[in-house]
């Protein structure tokens, strides 16, 4: 799995590193409340950032994308496996470094309704991330509101406002803001259009980009929606129950994809033409729980192209074509 | 002519048919503080058995007020039903006692929302939920209850298992059963109509056309008439065989699927094809609609749309726009894009057909 990240650690030292990550969180049942399984959220998921990279993490609910988020943001300390972001051990963080990796890393949520408190104004709601971290002084913080509604399209006299007074997309440009008051280098997006209207998607995924041009930031992009993750990001893996299936540059990806399931996303992400859409068949079948995922191969379940080997072994990871890495028996 | 007509489903061939409900300048206000909102402001469109018509819009644009104003469901108080007639096998439901009215709601329109989760009350196992709607019918005498038709209702939404299923509680089904077992209690009372709205936003994407197919088939069979609300225009290229477009409570285009998607009139529509993103396309930046959804409380006295339009002209601004005819059951509302050589007003006072959808 090593050679997933040497590929792209050959170009640029990566910003973010993350090797062989594992998460089970504990079911947990009666009333000693003893454990009595595990959910196996993430199970052996490996992949590298590069600095000025978005990187895009696509799959069903349940395949383990935001529990991968949440072990970069430090929500949580990952129990096994590493993450190195800028060449420091997230497992030993203390002290300056913990506030440090704070500042570096930061996150903009599906929803921005509930992302941004309502009874602050945004200028408070800006200022509040440099306060809290002590940066700049009070004049320079003041200029820096500004600077940042600008950086986002948005008039900097409405720092005056409530996050009320806003639409939906204005809201997720506030949140975008926040994320940039203290100039990060990564920024996770968690769905961060999927609450949006469809005419607004695409104003924010473009400044997004444009961001990212003026101002050097990585991504880590996470979405259900495979077409406009396919188009905003560098490179993208496919995950399913826990494990990474795929992974390659976006182009690749989309124009020739390998695993069962990435080509099975691709049928559900219905094209807006009538004529094709419907002759596009489905995944059949239900995701399977991950308390108990399937042995061998996790999708063989729902697999169109099911072998015998596949209840027997699960598949290696392998990279098939240069960068191009793909966890399936029939490779 | 051949083109006009979608090339799968159930509208083939369905020109000729009454329609079951007929929806006729609808209007709807809601009172806030910021001034009177027209939610909905002058609908009409029809539905005719075995056909599904698609309302996509932006959130705002008064897709699900229609859907509730059908079932007669806006919030007493804040909002109401200003002017129109919803013409539903023959009579206008608006106008009959709210007694009646609730043997309408679900005996001849039934409703699938947005997140199964809420629909069902978490206390109670999925068949005690589809049994009690048809308690309902049997105290009138239509259907003997028991858990041998519940078992049927839930096999006919292809439950795997339904025997033992039916003493499931919602929390220990995926999204997709639960939103079977919604669309099993929508369609228990033998509806002639039903309205989806949103019904598979909150699935997965793999899922999401698994529920699709299966309201396909469970329509073809029985022959519904059915109104899907969605803002995915991809999920209408799959189910729909007629779209209607709304934007600020008005229908701004409606056409047959095919036409919709091929020759989009309004720039509102041909926008909003721009803006789905295509898998295996790269634009260096992709192309958005700009500016930001109506204020519906402060709306422009002309075409809502005029401000964020890249089409705009002066007269735009003042003047509500007309109706203009692109084909047999093909109309937009615009100024823009007339026929050479025909005047905007004569455009407008072309006839609508008997069964067309008029913005």
């Amino acid at each position: 799995m090593t050679t997933a990240e040497r590929s792209t650690a050959a170009a640029t030292e990566p910003l973010l590193e993350v090797t062989n990550l594992v998460r089970h969180y504990p079911v947990k049942s009666g009333l000693l409340q003893r454990t009595v399984a595990h959910v196996h959220a993430i199970d052996g998921v490996s992949f590298s950032i590069a600095r000025g990279e978005t990187f895009g993490l696509v799959g069903e609910s349940g395949c383990g994308k935001t529990t991968t988020a949440r072990q970069v943001l430090l929500v949580e300390r990952p129990p096994e496996g590493m993450v190195t972001f800028a060449g420091r051990d997230l497992a030993t963080l203390k002290g300056r470094e913990l506030r440090r990796h704070r500042r570096d890393v930061q996150a903009v949520f599906q929803d921005p309704y509930s992302s941004l408190n309502p009874r602050m104004r945004v200028r408070d709601i800006l200022m509040e991330p440099m306060v809290v971290h002590g940066m700049y002084d009070r004049g320079r913080r003041r200029e820096r509101v500004g600077d940042l509604l600008r950086i986002v399209g948005l008039n900097p006299h409405s720092a005056d406002l409530y996050p009320h007074q806003f639409s939906g997309g204005q809201r997720q440009r506030v949140a975008i803001a926040r994320a940039l008051a203290l100039e990060p280098k990564l920024i996770v997006l968690d769905e961060p259009v999927s609450a949006l209207d469809v005419s607004i998607r695409a104003q924010v995924l473009n400044l997004l980009r444009d961001i990212q041009k003026n101002l050097g930031i990585s991504y880590l992009l996470i979405a259900h929606d495979l077409a406009s993750v396919a188009q905003a990001s560098h490179r993208v893996a496919v995950m399913y129950l826990g494990r990474m299936v795929e992974m390659a540059p976006s182009r690749p990806l989309v124009t020739e994809p390998l695993h069962p399931y990435t080509k099975g996303l691709f049928a559900a992400a219905l094209p807006p033409d009538p004529r094709l859409a419907r002759q596009l068949p489905a995944i059949q079948g239900e995701i399977p729980s991950p308390i108990n995922p399937p042995s061998g191969c996790r999708f063989r379940t729902r697999c169109p192209a099911v072998m015998d080997i596949c209840s027997q072994a699960a598949p290696v990871w392998k990279e098939v074509k240069p960068g191009h890495f793909v966890e399936c028996h029939l490779y | 002519m051949a083109d006009n007509t979608p090339t799968a489903g159930p509208g083939n061939g369905l020109a000729a048919r009454e329609p079951i409900l007929s929806v006729r300048d609808l209007r709807v206000e809601f009172r806030t503080s910021r001034g009177i909102v027209r939610a909905v402001a002058g609908v009409s469109f029809d539905l005719r058995p075995g056909e599904t018509l698609g309302l996509v819009g932006e959130s705002g644009s008064g897709k699900s007020v229609t859907c509730l104003s059908l079932m007669r469901m806006i919030p007493h108080g804040a909002g109401r039903i200003a002017s129109g007639q919803v013409i539903l096998n023959g009579r206008d439901i608006l106008t009959i006692p709210d007694k009646e009215m609730r043997t309408v709601r679900g005996r001849e329109i039934g409703m699938i929302l947005q997140d199964p989760m809420t629909s069902l009350d978490p206390l109670f196992i999925v068949g005690e939920q589809v049994r009690e709607t048809l308690r309902v019918d049997e105290a009138e005498g239509k259907h003997r209850s028991g858990w041998d038709r519940v078992v049927g209702l839930l096999e006919m939404v292809r439950i795997p298992g339904a025997k033992s299923r039916v003493k499931a509680y919602p929390h220990q089904m995926s999204g997709g059963m639960r939103q079977r077992v919604v669309a099993a209690i929508a369609l228990s009372s033998e509806p002639a109509v039903l309205i989806a709205d949103e019904p598979t936003t909150a699935l997965d994407v793999t899922i999401q056309v698994q529920f699709l197919d299966l309201l396909k088939s469970i329509q073809d069979e029985r022959h519904l008439a059915m109104i899907l609300v969605t803002h995915d225009l991809s999920i209408v290229a799959r189910n729909c065989d007629r779209v209607a477009v709304m934007y600020a409570g008005r229908i701004v285009e409606t056409a047959s699927t095919v036409d919709l998607f091929e020759k989009p009139q309004h720039p509102y529509t041909r926008a909003l094809l721009q803006s789905v993103p295509r898998l295996g396309e790269f634009p260096e930046t992709l192309p958005t609609i700009e500016g930001q959804p109506p204020d519906l409380t402060n709306l422009p006295a002309g075409c809502p749309f005029q401000p964020r339009c890249p089409v705009a002209m002066e007269i735009c601004k003042d003047n509500p726009p007309p109706v203009r005819v692109h084909g047999p059951a093909h109309s937009s509302l615009c100024w823009v894009d007339a026929l050479p050589g025909e005047p905007a007003q004569a455009a407008a006072q072309v006839p609508v057909a008997a069964g067309e959808v008029r913005p």
